[in-house]
C-alpha cells in the first residue's frame, strides 16, 4: 500500500460504515485490504497526500452533515475513485440527486444486497488480473447455425463453475439449443470482455429478423432490471409522497408490466416461463420474475385484470425494505418470536408503503399483496388462521412467488424445470388440498397448457 | 498571472466545501484567504474589508443570502463593479447560468469539482480579466 501503485495493490476505504454492513462488504471484497475510518470529513480532508483507495464505501452521514456535502467533498478528495453510498433503506434519500452530487451509485440495504455484491465483484475482478467475470445472455438472442465471434459458456450450479459450450468462430447447433432448453436453461454466459462482441452480434441478428428498433432479450432484461431498481429506490425519496408522484410511479410500473403482458396471447407457456425468468436472484429480478409469472398464470387461467395483477407482482415485496437486514440474513429457524413477527409483517409493510407513496392501485391488488403468504389451512402469515377467504389473485401471486424461489439458481443446487416445479406443487396439493398454495383445479389448468412435446423433450433429456 | 497577496473570500454554508476551495487557493499560491458561511456575512466582509477583497468564490445555494443575491448586491455597488466573482454551483440549469451571466458573474464552477477543474476555472477567469 505504501505508494506501490500496481494493479495488485487494491485498497478499499470504509468511511463511516455501520458495522452491520461490514460482513456483506467483506464478502463482496474477498481479501482486499481495508482502511476503516469514522465519519469525519474534516479529518479526512486534513490528511496530507492520502493514499488513493481503489474504491470508497461511504456510510450514512451523522445528523449535522448533509449527504450533498458528503458526496461533493469525497468527490473532490478522490476525483477518480468509485465512491458508493451504502444506506439503510429506511433512511430517505433521492438517488438521482446523490448521483448528481458525485456518488457513483447508491445501494439501499438490505434490498440491494445482491446487486451490490455483483457490482463490487465485477469491479474487483476487472482490477485483479486473470479472473474472468461472466455475464448471462438470453438463449433467445443466439441464432442456431450462425458463426459467433465469441465463446459461450454454461453455468453448472452443482459445481459453481462455468464450462465452455462453443468457441469463437464456431456455431451453436440446433441440437445444442434444444438440449439446453430441455435442461431448462434460458441463458448462456459470455465473458465480460466479450460482451461488446455479443451486443454487436445481437444487434446485427435483430436487424436481420425484426428491423432496427428491436432490442435483444438480454438488453431488455438488463433495462427492465435497471428500471425496477430506479423505481424501487424512488420509494425512499423524500419528495415521493405526493399524489402526483404516486401516479407517476404507478405509470412507470405499468410500463414495466406491459413488457410481459404485451401481445396478450398465451402461446407456448413453457417457452415463455423459461425465457422470462432472470437467473440473477436479486430482489429486483425477483420482483420482475414474479410479475411476469403472475401475468402468465393469470392469462393461462383466463383471468381479467392481467395487467393489474402483474402490477401486484411487481410491488408485492416492496415492504421487505422495512425488514432489518439482521432478520433477513438470519436463518429463519433461529428467529426469535419478535423477529419472526417483523418478517411476517412484510406484506403489511408493502401495503403501507404503497399507501404512503399514494400509488394508485386497485383494491384487489392491495388484497393480493396482503394475502400472498396466507394459506387456505391458516398456516400462512401475517393473519394466519384469521386470513379468511384468500382471493384467487392472491393465490396466483403466492404460486408465482414460490415458483420463482424454486426456479432461482443457487450454487450447489440443481436447477428445476418449470414443469417439475408446478408438478411438485400439484403433488403437495393432492396430498392435502388445504395445504395447497393455489386451488388444485387452477393448478391443473395451468399444467394442462404445457404441450405434449415439452414433456416428451424432458423425458428424453 | 495573478497577485498571490490579493485577499480572497470563500463563501459556502458547508464547512468542508469552504475548506476544499480554500485549500485549492492555497495550493495555487494565494496567501490571504478569508471564509464566510453565507451571503449576508460575506457582504459584511466585502463591504468593509481593508485591504479590499480581490476575488470572491461563492456557493449558489445558501441560507440567508444566496450566491446570486450576493452577486447582485456586489454588482449593485459601484465600488465592486469589477470585483472578480466566481459562482460554485450544483445547478446545471441553463436558465440559472444565464441569470448568473446577466448579473455579471466572472466565471462559474460546477459541483462536484476536482482541484484541477477549480484551478483551471480560476486561471480562465483571471485571463478574462487580464484580456
Amino acid at each position: 500500500m505504501n505508494g506501490e501503485a500496481s494493479v495488485g495493490s487494491l485498497l478499499a476505504l470504509y468511511f463511516g460504515i455501520d458495522s452491520r454492513f461490514i460482513p456483506v462488504l467483506q464478502e463482496a471484497m474477498k481479501s482486499c485490504p481495508v482502511e476503516a475510518r469514522p465519519f469525519d470529513l474534516e479529518a479526512l480532508m486534513s490528511i496530507e497526500n492520502p493514499t488513493i483507495p481503489s474504491v470508497v464505501f461511504c456510510g450514512h452521514p451523522p445528523k449535522n452533515v448533509s449527504l450533498d456535502e458528503t458526496a461533493q467533498t469525497l468527490r473532490s478528495i478522490f476525483p477518480e475513485t468509485p465512491i458508493f453510498l451504502i444506506m439503510d433503506s429506511t433512511a430517505n434519500a433521492d438517488r438521482n440527486k446523490m448521483l448528481k452530487n458525485g456518488f457513483n451509485d447508491v445501494f439501499f440495504f438490505p434490498l440491494d444486497k445482491t446487486v451490490f455484491k455483483e457490482h463490487i465483484a465485477s469491479i474487483f475482478q476487472s482490477l485483479r488480473a486473470g479472473e474472468k467475470k461472466y455475464r448471462s445472455v438470453k438463449l433467445l438472442d443466439l441464432q442456431p447455425n450462425e458463426e459467433l465471434s465469441f465463446d459461450t459458456h454454461v453455468y453448472l450450479p452443482m459445481n459453481n463453475r462455468y464450462v465452455r459450450l462453443s468457441g469463437a468462430k464456431s456455431k451453436i447447433t440446433e441440437a445444442q439449443i434444444s438440449k439446453l432448453k430441455s435442461r431448462n436453461t434460458g441463458s448462456l454466459f459470455v465473458a465480460e470482455e466479450d460482451m461488446s462482441k455479443f451486443y454487436d452480434y445481437a444487434a446485427e441478428s435483430l436487424r436481420k429478423t425484426q428491423g432496427n428498433a428491436a432490442m435483444s432479450a438480454t438488453q431488455k432484461e438488463e433495462k427492465l432490471r435497471d428500471s425496477v431498481r430506479v423505481l424501487v429506490s424512488g420509494f425512499f425519496s423524500d419528495e415521493g409522497n405526493s399524489l402526483e408522484n404516486g401516479k407517476k410511479v404507478a405509470e412507470d410500473c405499468r410500463k414495466i408490466v406491459q413488457q410481459y403482458v404485451a401481445g396478450g396471447k398465451m402461446g407456448d407457456l413453457y417457452a415463455k416461463l423459461a425465457a422470462i425468468s432472470s437467473e440473477a436472484g436479486d430482489s429486483y429480478s425477483h420482483a420482475m420474475n414474479v410479475s411476469a409469472y403472475v401475468g402468465l398464470f393469470a392469462m393461462a387461467l383466463g383471468m381479467e385484470n392481467v395487467e393489474d395483477m402483474a402490477l401486484g407482482g411487481l410491488l408485492h415485496d416492496i415492504g421487505m425494505a422495512k425488514v432489518p437486514m439482521e432478520i433477513q440474513e438470519k436463518n429463519p429457524n433461529l428467529w426469535t418470536a419478535e423477529e419472526r413477527k417483523v418478517f411476517e409483517s412484510h406484506p403489511d409493510y408493502s401495503i403501507e408503503m404503497i399507501k404512503e407513496k399514494k400509488i394508485v392501485v386497485k383494491e384487489s391488488v392491495l388484497k393480493m399483496i396482503a394475502q400472498h403468504h396466507e394459506r387456505m389451512d391458516g398456516s400462512g402469515f401475517p393473519k394466519g388462521p384469521n386470513a379468511g377467504k384468500i382471493s384467487m389473485e392472491a393465490q396466483v401471486l403466492a404460486l408465482a412467488n414460490e415458483f420463482d424461489h424454486m426456479m432461482t439458481v443457487k450454487p450447489g443446487v440443481a436447477k428445476m424445470a418449470p414443469i417439475d416445479v408446478l408438478k411438485h406443487f400439484q403433488k403437495m396439493a393432492a396430498g392435502d388440498p388445504n395445504k395447497a398454495i393455489i386451488d388444485i383445479q387452477a393448478l391443473k389448468k395451468i399444467l394442462s397448457l404445457f404441450t405434449e412435446e415439452t414433456s416428451k423433450g424432458k423425458e428424453s433429456a | 498571472m495573478f497577485d498571490p497577496n490579493i485577499p480572497i473570500l470563500v463563501v459556502d454554508d458547508m464547512m468542508t466545501m469552504r475548506k476544499i476551495v480554500a485549500k485549492t487557493c492555497k495550493d495555487m499560491g494565494f496567501t490571504q484567504i478569508q471564509e464566510a458561511a453565507d451571503g449576508a456575512l460575506a457582504w459584511e466582509i466585502i463591504s468593509s474589508a481593508k485591504p479590499s477583497i480581490g476575488l470572491v468564490i461563492s456557493d449558489w445555494n445558501m441560507p440567508n443570502c444566496t450566491g446570486i443575491e450576493l452577486l447582485k448586491r456586489v454588482r449593485g455597488d459601484s465600488r465592486f463593479k469589477n470585483l472578480p466573482f466566481m459562482l460554485v454551483t450544483a445547478e446545471t440549469e441553463k436558465t440559472q447560468i444565464v441569470e448568473a451571466m446577466k448579473a455579471g458573474v466572472t466565471g462559474y464552477v460546477l459541483k462536484p469539482f476536482t482541484k484541477e477543474t477549480l484551478q483551471k476555472q480560476l486561471e480562465d477567469a483571471y485571463k478574462k480579466i487580464a484580456g
